[in-house]
C-alpha cells in the first residue's frame, strides 16, 4: 500500500501542481527558488526515468542547508511574510526530489495548497483569485491521480466534480462563518517597499511620488460629494523643518471614541458621510477630509484633526467617516486668494503648539527670512501677508514641474524662491510655510492627496498615488486654521483639474484619446471596486443586516438554527447529487439496442413488447411474415450473443453495424 | 489487562458486525454496511485548514478565508465521493478449489458494480495491514485472498475487509464482509500401507478384516518395467532400479484394472474418527494415483466402486463432510457449474 505508487501521470500532475504554485509567487520571491525548483524537478524526473541514481542522505542534507542559507542570504533573520513564504517555497522546491511513497506525495501536495493560500497575503485581485483556484484544481487532480488505481482520463473529471460541487458550500460558509478578531497581533510586513506617501517631505530631493499610477484608496460618498477641488485628503501634518526635511515632530494626543454615534436624521444635510477603502500602506494614518469623525471604533482622532488606525494598515482596509459640510460661508475669499476655513478649529493654540508651528532651522535661508519680515512690515495683518505672498508667486515666473532637479546649496528655500523657481507641491508648500513662520505666523505642511477620479460606472472616486499633494494650513488669530494651497497659485490646473492636466507631457498615468478604451478601464475599475467591496471587505456585520433585511429580525439563537438548517440542506443536496446522480439510471447499450428493435417491429404493426423473450418475438413476427424466418433467426442469435456475452457496457462498432444490417434485412423481408 | 479490554471490545465489534453485516453468499454495499472516517492524511488536512483559518483571521484576509472555506467544503464533498466509491459494490463468493487441511486455500471473491460506475483504489484483505489494492473495478473483477484451512469440513472464511481512500485520500471508507464460501477442506492425508476390503464380485460386501495388505505392490500385480515417460505417476517409478542403473523406469501392474477394492472405515479399528479419516484420505489418494478402482465405506455412507477424477472428488468430499452438518453446503457446487 505504501509502496512506490507514482505513475507517469502521477509525476506529471505533481510537478504541474508544484510548478503552478511556484509560478504564483514568482513576482514576490527571489529568483533562486524558481531555479532551484526547476533543477530539482529535472533531477527527480531523471531518477524516475532511471537516468540518475537517487541522491544519498548527504546530498539531501546539503540541499536542505543551502535552502536555509538561501533564505538567510536573501532576508537575513528578519521574520517577514516574504521570508517565511520563501522558506515554505524552498521546501516545496526541494521536496519533489524525495517523493517515493504516497505519503510523500501528500506532503508535497499539502505544501502546494499552503503556498497557494499564502498567495493572498501578497495579491488580492480577482485575477489572482482565479489563478489560485486553477492551481488548486491542479492539486486536486494530482490528489486523485495519487489515489487512483488505474491510469486514465477520469481523474480530471473526478477532480472537477469535487471542485464544482464544493463551490456552493464554500459560498455559503464564506457568508455565514463569523469573522473573528485577530487572535494575536502581527507585525509582519507584506511588501518591502511601498510607493506612496512617506512620513517626511524633503523638497530638495527629487520625489518620484507624482509618477506612480498605483491606487492609493477609493472613496464613496453616501449622499452628496464635495466639489473635486475641495477634496483635500489629509494624511499627515508636518511641523518640523531641519533645512532639508519636513517631519512630524510634535505628536498631538489622540482621542479614541468609544461609542460611535452617527449624526443622522435631521442633520444629514450638514454632513458628508463617506466610506474609504484604503490600500495597504503599512502605516497607521488614515485619509480623511478636514474635521472628519470616524463612524466605527478603533479609529482615533489626533489633536490636529487627522484620523489614525489602531493597527498598521497591512491589507485593504475600509472605514466609514463623517465630515461636516463646508458651507459657502466658510470660504474666505480675500482679494482673490483661494483659502478655506477649516471647521471646528477655533480654539486657542497652546504655547507649545505655537512654538512648534513657528519652528525654523537657525542660520539657514537668511534671504527668505529677511524677505518675509520685510513683506510683513508692508501689510496690516496676517491675511494681507498671505495675499502678498500669493502675489509674489504669481508675479514671478514660478514653474510647476515634477522634475525640478536636486537642490545644490544648503539654503534650499532661498534657492527655490529666488533662483530656480521650479518645483512641485512640496516646494511650494514648504517655502510658503517657511515664509509664514519667518513672519511669525504659525503654520504647518499637510501631506495627503488632492482630488480623485470619478468612476462613472461605480459612483466612487479613485485616488491614485500621483494625486499625492502637499499644502499649507495657517493659523490666524481669532479665526482658526485656514487651508491655503500655494501650488494652486502657480498652477491652478493642478487643483482644479488634477495632476493629469497640470503636467501633460510628463504624466505617466493612463491617458488615451480612445473613448472605448477609457470606458473599458472604468468598467474594469468598477468591477474591481465591487470585488473589493464584496470579497475583501466583507465582514461579519453585514451578514446579520443582510439576513435581517431578507427574513426579518430574529434573535441569534433562531439565526443559529436557521443557518445550521440551511447548511444541512446544502450538504444534503451535494450528497444527493453525488450519490444518486451519475450514470446509474442510464440504460445499457444492450438495452437500448433491444428497445430499438422492438420499436421498429411495432412500427411495422407487429405487436411485440419488452417483456417477451427473443424466441417469442421471433415466433410472433414469423407468424405474420413467414418469409422472414431466416433473417429473424440470425437476428435472434446476434441479440443473444451481444446480450449475454456482456464483456463491457459498450457495444463494439462492428456489432452495431451488424445489427443495422440485420434489422434492414428483417424489415425488408416483412414487406 | 489492556489486551483483555481489547479482546472484549473486539468481541463486541465482531458481534456488532455480525448483526449489521451477517454472513451471506453475496453482499451489496449500502450505507448500512459502509463505515467512513477521516484517515491520518485527513487529520493532517485538518491541521492545514486550521492553519489557513488562523492566518486568514490574523491578517483579516478575506480571500484566504474563502480559500479555507473551499478546503472545508472539498473535505465535506469528498465524504460523499468516498462513500459513492464503495457503495453499490457487490461482493460475491466465487468458486474455490478444495484444499487439504493445513494448506492455504485460495479464495476467489467476485467484485462487481452496476454498469457505468467504476470503482477505484479498492483494497482487500483480512486486515488493513495484510491487504492489497485491486485494479479498477469496471464491471466485474475477481479478487483472490489466501487463507489457512485449519480444520476438515467446510472452510470458515473469516471476515475480510474492503477499504478505499479514493478520491483524495482524506477519508477512509471501509466495510467488513463475511461471505459463505463453499470451500471444502479435505482431511489431511495420512499415507499408511493399504488395508483393502476386497470384493471381486462387487455384489455383496464383506466387512472382513484384512484381505490384502499392500505395501508397494503384491507379486501378482506387478508385471514389468517400462521406460518412464513424462506423465507417468511418480509413485510408480522404480526408484530402486533408478538408484542402481540410473535409468528411470515405471512399474506396470496387470491386475489393478480388474480388481475392485473398498476403502473401509471399519478396517481401522480402535482409532479416533479424525485419524481414521486422515488414513482413509491417504488411501483414496494412493488408490487414485495408482489408477485402481475403489469404493469407499463410511458408517453412514457407501460410495460404489469407481475411478477417475470425479470419483476421487466424491470420495474426498464424503470424507471432508463426514459428521459435518450438510445444510450449508450445496453439493456439487464446488465442482464448478
Amino acid at each position: 500500500m505504501e509502496s512506490n505508487t507514482l505513475t507517469r501521470t502521477g509525476v506529471f500532475y505533481l510537478f504541474l501542481s508544484v510548478s503552478l504554485a511556484l509560478f504564483l509567487h514568482n513576482e514576490f520571491l527571489p529568483g533562486w527558488t524558481l531555479m532551484l525548483a526547476a533543477v530539482i524537478m529535472a533531477w527527480r524526473y531523471s531518477i524516475f526515468r532511471g537516468i540518475i541514481k537517487k541522491p544519498n542522505f548527504l546530498i539531501k542534507l546539503i540541499l536542505v542547508i543551502s535552502g536555509f542559507y538561501g533564505v538567510y542570504y536573501t532576508y537575513g533573520f528578519a521574520l517577514t511574510i516574504e521570508s517565511s513564504v520563501t522558506l515554505l517555497v524552498a521546501s516545496l522546491a526541494l521536496k519533489p526530489l524525495e517523493i517515493q511513497t504516497k505519503r510523500d506525495s501528500y506532503v508535497l501536495l499539502f505544501l502546494c495548497i499552503l503556498v497557494q493560500g499564502q498567495h493572498f497575503l501578497f495579491e488580492q485581485g480577482p485575477l489572482a483569485y482565479l489563478f489560485v483556484l486553477v492551481c488548486f484544481a491542479s492539486t486536486l487532480i494530482a490528489l486523485v491521480v495519487v489515489n487512483q488505481s488505474s491510469e486514465g482520463r477520469s481523474q480530471i473529471k473526478m477532480a472537477s466534480k469535487i471542485f464544482l460541487l464544493s463551490l456552493p458550500l464554500t459560498v455559503f460558509l464564506f457568508f455565514v462563518l463569523p469573522r473573528l478578531a485577530p487572535l494575536w497581533s502581527l507585525n509582519m510586513s507584506t511588501k518591502a517597499g511601498l510607493v506612496g506617501l512617506s512620513s517626511s517631505m524633503s523638497p530638495g530631493d527629487i520625489s518620484e511620488l507624482g509618477r506612480s499610477d498605483e491606487l492609493a484608496f477609493r472613496v464613496k460618498f453616501e449622499s452628496i460629494a464635495p466639489p473635486i477641488n475641495q477634496l483635500y485628503w489629509r494624511a499627515l501634518v508636518l511641523d518640523s523643518y531641519d533645512g532639508e526635511k519636513w517631519e512630524a515632530f510634535h505628536l498631538p494626543s489622540v482621542v479614541w471614541p468609544q461609542n460611535v454615534v452617527e449624526i443622522s436624521g435631521s442633520d444629514t444635510e450638514a454632513n458628508y458621510t463617506y466610506e474609504i477603502m484604503s490600500e495597504a500602506h503599512e502605516q497607521t494614518w488614515l485619509f480623511s477630509l478636514q474635521g472628519s469623525k470616524p463612524l466605527q471604533v478603533d479609529i482615533g482622532i489626533k489633536g490636529n484633526g487627522l484620523l489614525i488606525n489602531k493597527h498598521k494598515v497591512m491589507f485593504k482596509f475600509q472605514y466609514r467617516v463623517e465630515a461636516p459640510l463646508s458651507k459657502p460661508t466658510n470660504f474666505v475669499e480675500l482679494k482673490g486668494i483661494q483659502a478655506s476655513l477649516l471647521p471646528g478649529t477655533s480654539d486657542r493654540l497652546t504655547a507649545l503648539q505655537r512654538q512648534s508651528y513657528l519652528q525654523l532651522p537657525k542660520n539657514l535661508n537668511q534671504r527668505t527670512k529677511d524677505f518675509a519680515l520685510n513683506l510683513r512690515g508692508q501689510v496690516a495683518n496676517d491675511l494681507g501677508f498671505i495675499k502678498v505672498l500669493s502675489d509674489y508667486y504669481l508675479s514671478n515666473e514660478f514653474f510647476y514641474t515634477l522634475s525640478p532637479g536636486e537642490a545644490r546649496s544648503d539654503d534650499r528655500v532661498d534657492e527655490f524662491l529666488f533662483d530656480r523657481r521650479v518645483g512641485f507641491c512640496a516646494h511650494y508648500a514648504g517655502s510658503t510655510v517657511y515664509l509664514l513662520r519667518s513672519a511669525g505666523i504659525p503654520s504647518r505642511v499637510v501631506l495627503g492627496y488632492l482630488g480623485g477620479e470619478k468612476n462613472p460606472m461605480g459612483d466612487y472616486y479613485s485616488v491614485y498615488q500621483y494625486d499625492a499633494h502637499a499644502w499649507v494650513e495657517v493659523w490666524l488669530e481669532g479665526i482658526g486654521w485656514l487651508r491655503i494651497d500655494p501650488t494652486g497659485w502657480v498652477s491652478p490646473e493642478r487643483v482644479e483639474q488634477g495632476i493629469e492636466q497640470a503636467i501633460k507631457q510628463e504624466f505617466v498615468g493612463f491617458t488615451t484619446q480612445f473613448e472605448w478604451l477609457n470606458n473599458m478601464r472604468h468598467q474594469l475599475h468598477a468591477f474591481s471596486y465591487v470585488w473589493n467591496d464584496l470579497m475583501l471587505n466583507y465582514k461579519g456585520d453585514p451578514q446579520h443586516s443582510v439576513l435581517n433585511s431578507m427574513f426579518g429580525s430574529r434573535d441569534s439563537l433562531t439565526w443559529g438554527l436557521i443557518i445550521s438548517t440551511i447548511m444541512f440542506l446544502v450538504v444534503a443536496l451535494v450528497f444527493a447529487v453525488v450519490i444518486f446522480g451519475g450514470p446509474r439510471s442510464v440504460r445499457s447499450e444492450h438495452g437500448l439496442l433491444l428497445d430499438n428493435y422492438i420499436q421498429r417491429l411495432n412500427k411495422m404493426g407487429i405487436n411485440v413488447s419488452n417483456s417477451m423473450s427473443f424466441l417469442e418475438i421471433e415466433k410472433a413476427v414469423s407468424a405474420c411474415y413467414p418469409q422472414s424466418t431466416y433473417a429473424l433467426s440470425l437476428m435472434t442469435s446476434l441479440l443473444n450473443q451481444t446480450l449475454y456475452r456482456q464483456e463491457s457496457s459498450h457495444l463494439s462498432k462492428q456489432t452495431k453495424r451488424e445489427y443495422k444490417k440485420l434489422l434492414y434485412r428483417v424489415l425488408d423481408s416483412c414487406k | 489487562m489492556i489486551s483483555g479490554i481489547r479482546i472484549f471490545f473486539e468481541g463486541k465489534y465482531e458481534r456488532f458486525l455480525e448483526k449489521r453485516i451477517p454472513s451471506r453468499p453475496s453482499v451489496t454495499l449500502t450505507q448500512k454496511r459502509i463505515f467512513i472516517f477521516p484517515g491520518l492524511i485527513g487529520v493532517f488536512y485538518f491541521a492545514l485548514v486550521a492553519l489557513m483559518f488562523v492566518t486568514a483571521i490574523n491578517y483579516q484576509n478575506n480571500l484566504l478565508f474563502s480559500f479555507s472555506c473551499l478546503l472545508v467544503s472539498v473535505f465535506i464533498t469528498t465524504i460523499a465521493f468516498t462513500y459513492k466509491n464503495l457503495s453499490g459494490l457487490t461482493i460475491k463468493s466465487g468458486n474455490c478449489d478444495p484444499v487439504f487441511e493445513g494448506e492455504k486455500a485460495t479464495i476467489k471473491i467476485d467484485l462487481s458494480v452496476p454498469i457505468g460506475s467504476a470503482k477505484q483504489g479498492i483494497n482487500i484483505g483480512f486486515s488493513a495491514e495484510r491487504s492489497y489494492e485491486v485494479n479498477q473495478v469496471d464491471s466485474s473483477m475477481p479478487a483472490l485472498l489466501s487463507c489457512l484451512a485449519p480444520k476438515r469440513g467446510l472452510l470458515k472464511v473469516p471476515r475480510f475487509t474492503l477499504f478505499s481512500h479514493y478520491p483524495l485520500g482524506l477519508l477512509r471508507c471501509w466495510t467488513w464482509i463475511k461471505l459463505d464460501f463453499n470451500v471444502l477442506v479435505y482431511p489431511k492425508p495420512h499415507f499408511k500401507p493399504f488395508k483393502l476390503s476386497s470384493n471381486t464380485n462387487g455384489d455383496e460386501l464383506e466387512y472382513s478384516e484384512v484381505t490384502q495388505l499392500i505395501k508397494g505392490q503384491t507379486a501378482d500385480d506387478f508385471y514389468g518395467f517400462k521406460t518412464y515417460q513424462p506423465g507417468d505417476s511418480l509413485k510408480h517409478v522404480a526408484w530402486r532400479q533408478y538408484a542402481k542403473t540410473g535409468q528411470l523406469l515405471t512399474k506396470e501392474f496387470s491386475s489393478v484394472q480388474g480388481t475392485t477394492h473398498f476403502i473401509d472405515w471399519n478396517s481401522l479399528v480402535g482409532m479416533g474418527s479424525e485419524d481414521r479419516l486422515q488414513i482413509l484420505c491417504g488411501w483414496v489418494l494412493t488408490a487414485h494415483d495408482e489408477a485402481m478402482e475403489y469404493g469407499l465405506i463410511l458408517p453412514n455412507q457407501k460410495i460404489p466402486v469407481g475411478s477417475g477424477e470425479p470419483h476421487k472428488k466424491i470420495c474426498l468430499e464424503a470424507l471432508a463432510l463426514y459428521g459435518v452438518t450438510k445444510s450449508s453446503f450445496v453439493a456439487g457446487s464446488s465442482n464448478g457449474k
